[in-house]
């Protein structure tokens, strides 16, 4: 199993309030799974998406990923499992503004300590991977949204994890874009990855294989697709 | 990861906010500025006053004099009961006994009223010989020292000083011709060059064998001073000790032969301008200081204005260290390149003053002097103000929570 939560619970404190953003959610995935996630604003697919991506910590249960505890590990640990364990494609894209296409994709082969050289070719490899071979030079603001996110999707692939965690990735494209993307998710897919989108677009979520809605923190229905 | 990138990336950062790094790197430039302005001019000035204390530039300069043969009894002067005289037979002693000898001058004193046709000028004489120039480091300009035939047959030649020189003569050839010294008449065989010390001319001089001094002048048979120069500074002690041998040897009272050393007076200066570089060092201290907490508050901007950045590099996997790392990185690369433009203008500055005191004080060949370790104290000190006030903001960023800093816009 690659993905095994158990009692997830994630509750924000703000002043005297609390937040339940997550209720004792269990969830099993499957090596190579391509599994879509829905629910309302404010449901707690990010925060869930935050705790499977390591960048943030449930307030109970165990995650455990690949059989090892999630939350045994120290923070150098826990970065590099998100450094090369876990891919995760934002929103918002989260490029360098000043650094440009290759050099957001060389980001995470810096921290995974590979030499100058194989960061090059591997960062190479990976823009032309999602189709920017010609792109690489340009900065983010020299970019199409839909051309960011390829960028940001090459950055996830660097390092050649085997979990992609996309958080609306098509939410700020229009939607020829976004069915661009999706496009590319299903291969990545195909070549053997793991997915796992958010999205509020049920002609996505139904591209992928297994359909999980939830609301108010809570899984609601978790269903296989055609 | 290798440890350049950081510092490239530093001054990536340091471009890409030109002005507001300008400004921040001002103390730290200020404060350098300030050190090596202080130790290259005090350096400069520190040997200044060393060489002219000891006119050969370097060597080490001993003094002896006879004890004092005048001493006040009764409310009247009265000779002591012994006399006592340096004598040309110390000085042969200590040619011969003493190694390690730069020169051993001979000197009387006394003054001299000198007339060429109607011109008169007061000066004062040394009898001495050509160690005179060696030692003193005082070379002739034209003509010829004093030699030995000279000094064998007590003959009646001058040098003369520069000054000397310009009153009487005014630019006229003056060797081979005759003065009068003191009502006698001398044949000028050379001039002296020009020195000046603290601003003040020595030129006021004339030159005659110690021999013509002694039978012809004085009319005495010893010398006001020998001065001994050695070549090494360490040897002095052991000169010292083997002047006092001899004295002892050739005199009843030679413990009370008066020998001084430059030492003294170097330890003085010395002592002088490490208390000056010490004031200096503590303002450029102070100056580095305020430099500091102005890096530290801009690291601090730097950190709150990159929270996102910092988000995005640690959900890629970025450690603390790495962080921590990138921060340093820049404070360092903002307080060298304070620490560098700090040393051009301390250098600057350091030239300007030289050039100013000069003015003020023609003549002194006054000089600012950049030590290499002056440099890398500057530079050391600099990136040390930067690691120390680049810390703290450096652990703000690296602690920063991934999903807190990435909720930023
Ligand atoms: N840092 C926080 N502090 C307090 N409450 C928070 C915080 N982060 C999220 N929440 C709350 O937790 C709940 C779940 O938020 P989450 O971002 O996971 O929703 P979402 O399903 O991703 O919504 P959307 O579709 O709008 O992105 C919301 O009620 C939100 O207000
Ligand atoms: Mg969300």
């Amino acid at each position: 199993m690659l993905i095994e939560l158990n009692g997830i619970s994630k509750v924000y404190v703000r002043g005297t309030e609390e937040v339940h953003a997550l209720r004792s959610v269990d969830l099993a995935i499957d090596d190579n799974e391509y599994v879509s996630l829905m629910g309302p604003s404010g449901s707690g697919k990010s925060t869930l998406m935050n705790i499977l991506g390591c960048l943030d910590s449930p307030t109970e249960g165990t995650y455990r990923l690949n059989g090892t505890d999630v939350s045994r590990m120290n923070a150098n640990e826990l970065a590099e499992v998100r450094n090369s364990r876990v891919g995760f494609i934002f929103q918002t894209f989260n490029l360098l503004p000043r650094a440009s296409a290759l050099q957001n994709v060389e980001l995470p082969l810096i921290y995974n300590g590979q030499r100058r050289k194989v960061r090059r070719a591997r960062a190479i490899q990976a823009l032309e991977r999602v189709g920017l071979a010609d792109r690489m030079t340009h900065r983010p603001a020299e970019l199409s949204g839909g051309q960011c996110q390829r960028v940001a999707i090459a950055r996830a692939l660097a390092n050649g994890p085997s979990l992609l965690l996309a958080d609306e990735p098509t939410g700020n494209l229009d939607s020829s874009t976004g069915e661009e993307i999706m496009l590319l998710f299903d291969a990545l897919h195909e070549e053997g990855n793991t997915v796992l989108l958010v999205t509020h677009d049920p002609v996505i979520a139904l591209q992928a294989e297994r359909l999980i809605r939830i609301h108010d923190g809570r899984i609601a229905s978790d269903e296989q697709l055609a | 990861m290798t440890l350049l990138e950081p510092l490239f990336a530093g001054l990536g950062q340091l471009r890409a906010h030109k002005l507001r790094s300008l400004l921040t790197l001002l103390g730290i430039v200020i404060g350098v500025a300030a050190i090596i302005a202080v130790v290259s001019l005090g350096e400069g000035l520190r040997r200044e006053v060393i060489s002219q204390f000891i006119f050969s530039g370097g060597a080490g300069m001993i003094e002896v004099e006879p004890p004092r043969q005048w001493v006040r009894k009764d409310g009247r002067w009265v000779r002591r009961p012994w006399e006592e005289y340096l004598t040309e037979a110390d000085m042969a002693a200590m040619q011969r006994e003493i190694d390690g000898l730069h020169a051993l001058v001979p000197e009387i004193h006394g003054s001299a009223a000198l007339q060429r046709g109607k011109t008169t000028v007061d000066a004062s004489y040394t009898g001495t010989s050509a160690a005179f120039n060696e030692g003193f480091n005082w070379p002739v300009l034209g003509g010829r020292p004093l030699n030995a035939d000279d000094l064998r047959l007590a003959r009646k030649v001058c040098l003369l000083g520069d000054d000397v020189y310009g009153n009487l003569f005014q630019g006229a050839n003056p060797l081979g011709k005759e003065i009068l010294l003191n009502g006698d008449r001398y044949v000028v065989v050379g001039v002296l060059d020009e020195r000046v010390r603290f601003g003040r001319s020595d030129g006021n001089i004339v030159l005659v064998p110690y021999t013509t001094a002694q039978k012809r002048l004085r009319g005495e048979d010893h010398f006001s001073e020998l001065t001994l120069f050695v070549e090494d500074l360490d040897a002095v002690e052991r000169v010292v000790a083997a002047v006092r041998r001899v004295l002892r040897r050739h005199h009843e009272h030679g413990d009370e032969f008066r020998i001084e050393t430059s030492q003294g007076e170097i330890d003085d200066a010395n002592e002088v301008f490490r208390v000056l570089q010490q004031v200096g060092g503590g303002i450029a201290g102070i100056s580095l200081l305020v430099g500091g907490i102005g890096i530290m508050n801009i690291l601090l901007v730097s950190v709150a204005e990159r929270t996102r950045e910092i988000g995005i590099r640690k959900a890629l996997g970025a450690k603390p260290r790495h962080i921590l790392g990138q921060f340093l990185a820049e404070s360092v690369v903002l307080s060298m390149v304070g620490g560098l433009l700090g040393i051009l203008t301390g250098f600057g500055f350091g030239l300007g003053a030289a050039f100013v005191i000069q003015q003020l004080a023609p003549g002194a060949p006054f000089t600012s002097i950049v030590s290499a370790e002056s440099v890398l104290w500057a530079v050391g000190f600099s990136s040390a103000v930067g690691i120390f006030f680049g810390v703290y903001p450096a652990f703000r960023a690296a602690r920063l929570d991934p999903v807190e800093a990435l909720r930023r816009t």
